[in-house]
């Protein structure tokens, strides 16, 4: 009965909090800022002796600044994630599907789960070659590749949300008669939905890579080429922008991932014993 | 139901799956699926012709050495900046970056610094192990009962001694869990190198299996990438078990 009440109020439980890097719930420190700048001053010195080997914050910028302007790098970023969300998100439907009938039902547990462990613990991203063969170089192959990566995320946070939402409510929700299409989509689903969310967080970063990996080796414009003209050019300058680029795009998706999780789940429960 | 029967019913999985993919391949071309058959065949070839021997030994001398680095390290480091947290708050923003930063991005960095040979491979599969082994072990010198130390300042243990004899202790899970985790990334980073810095070891066979079309001994190829990984995974946590049977491991 508790934990149905605390689930139809908002409640912001306080063991959200453990999720969240000590960074941010602590927020920025003195010296968290005297780090960065003494590691751009350091990039700095380090640069006005070899320019050509470690570039410099002020070469990096003024580079940003020239693919900003010539070389697309705008619409080049935006194609990439826009890849990523699709593909990503079409891996969500497959492992939270998955994972839900894994989670629901015993019998595909048995049968698929040393399958699914073992695709679990191989670097998928081997399979890429495999993926050109199958899906050629479009956009058709780098979003493939993506779900091909990412799926196998999600599928066991979410059958481990299925087990314990079913565990928490199923008796209560049997007991009110709330059976069918209505105890899946207003108590399972809700109940796994933190669980879902940090399979997202831990599977963004492997979704970035998969489509950054797929355009490098097919050529296909976007993130991935531009690391590819940086390894054939070797130029110190655009080999750093096009880091950081990809590091912002990197903070940028983890941060919304994070911000987005923790609004979907603050109201959870604590029934995790 | 008994462990014997969950066995039956997944080889049953098995055998239907592999059921599933013969059919499947056999309305299809062998240069875009093989059928069982062929890459059973395949995979024969490659172990007698020497060529995943010779893939997989420039793999593990790659990865054992740079895996080396990353556990000294990445416990090290790990150790020191879970202890003293004003040297994480000076320097955690900038690892934090570098560890969200996609790991492919380096390549033309890496590339840049240390070329295309083994070198630059070991640094790739370095990037792709030591952030895991460092940041577990961090976090777990973080999380460390706070009794635990606050009992030893209490009987006035001097801190190199709390260290040793109670934090390192405390930490001994962690470090286990963080080099399992390591190592499987580093597999990542071992494929990638392949791909995209010189073409050998595993990543450079499945890259040139690949690009030849030659699906039968691609397949293969990534069943034993399959095989290594689950090995290094299952085995490790197996042993990660044994060795510290009092913590649940993730």
């Amino acid at each position: 009965m508790k934990a149905a009440s605390t689930l139809s109020q908002t409640v912001k439980a306080p063991s959200q909090r453990a999720w969240t890097s000590p960074a941010r719930a602590t927020g920025i420190r003195p010296l968290h800022v005297a780090g960065v700048a003494l590691a751009l001053a350091g990039w700095q010195v380090a640069g006005a002796v070899r320019p050509d080997f470690t570039s410099s914050p002020t070469l990096v910028a003024a580079e940003l600044l020239r693919l900003a302007r010539d070389g697309d790098l705008l619409s080049l970023v935006a194609g990439t994630v826009g890849t990523l969300l699709v593909g990503w998100a079409a891996a969500a439907v497959l492992g939270v599907l998955a994972g839900f009938l894994i989670g629901r039902y015993r019998l595909l547990a048995v049968a698929l789960e040393p399958y699914l462990v073992a695709l679990y613990s191989v670097p998928l991203i081997a399979l890429v070659p495999l993926m050109i063969i199958w899906f050629g170089i479009g956009e058709g192959f780098l979003l493939a590749t993506i779900v091909l990566a990412t799926a196998i995320m999600l599928v066991f946070p979410t059958a481990t949300g299925t087990r314990e939402s079913v565990r928490a409510y199923g008796e209560l929700a049997r007991a009110y008669q709330v059976t069918g299409r209505r105890f899946l989509l207003k108590v399972v689903l809700p109940g796994a939905l933190p669980y879902i969310a940090a399979g997202l967080r831990i599977s963004v970063q492997r979704a970035l890579m998969a489509v950054v990996v797929g355009q490098f080796l097919v050529g296909h414009p976007g993130l991935g080429t531009l690391l590819g003209d940086a390894r054939a050019r070797l130029d110190a300058d655009e080999v750093f922008a096009v880091a950081l680029v990809a590091l912002a795009v990197g903070a940028l998706l983890t941060a919304l991932v994070g911000w987005a999780g923790r609004r979907l789940s603050a109201w959870r429960p604590e029934v995790t014993t | 139901m008994a462990p014997a029967r969950d066995w039956a019913v997944r080889i049953a999985t098995l055998a239907v799956l592999l059921l599933i993919w013969q059919q499947v391949a056999q309305r299809m071309s062998a240069a875009i699926l093989p059928t069982p058959a062929r890459v059973g065949a395949a995979a024969g070839d490659l172990l007698t012709g020497g060529e995943l021997a010779r893939a997989w030994g420039q793999t593990a001398v790659q990865v054992a050495v740079a895996m080396a680095v990353a556990a000294v390290a990445g416990v090290g480091l790990g150790l020191l900046f879970g202890w003293y947290r004003p040297l994480d708050q000076l320097l955690s923003p900038l690892l934090g970056a570098l560890f969200l930063t996609p790991r492919i991005a380096l390549v033309p960095l890496i590339a840049l610094w240390f070329g295309l040979q083994d070198l630059a491979k070991i640094v790739l599969i370095l990037a792709f192990g030591f952030f895991e082994v460092f940041f577990t072990v961090r976090d777990g010198v973080r999380g460390i009962e706070r009794s635990y130390v606050e009992l030893a300042r209490a009987y006035c243990v001097p801190p190199r001694r709390t260290l040793r004899s109670v934090v390192l202790p405390a930490a001994r899970p962690y470090v286990l869990t963080g080099l399992r985790l390591g190592l499987v990334h580093a597999l990542v980073g071992v494929v990638l190198a392949g791909f995209f810095l010189e073409t050998s070891g595993i990543g450079g066979l499945i890259y040139n299996l690949g690009a030849a079309f030659r699906t039968a001994e691609l397949i293969a190829a990534l069943l034993s990438v399959m095989v290594v990984g689950l090995a290094v995974n299952v085995g490790l946590r197996r042993l990660e078990i044994r060795l510290t049977p009092w913590q649940v491991t993730r």
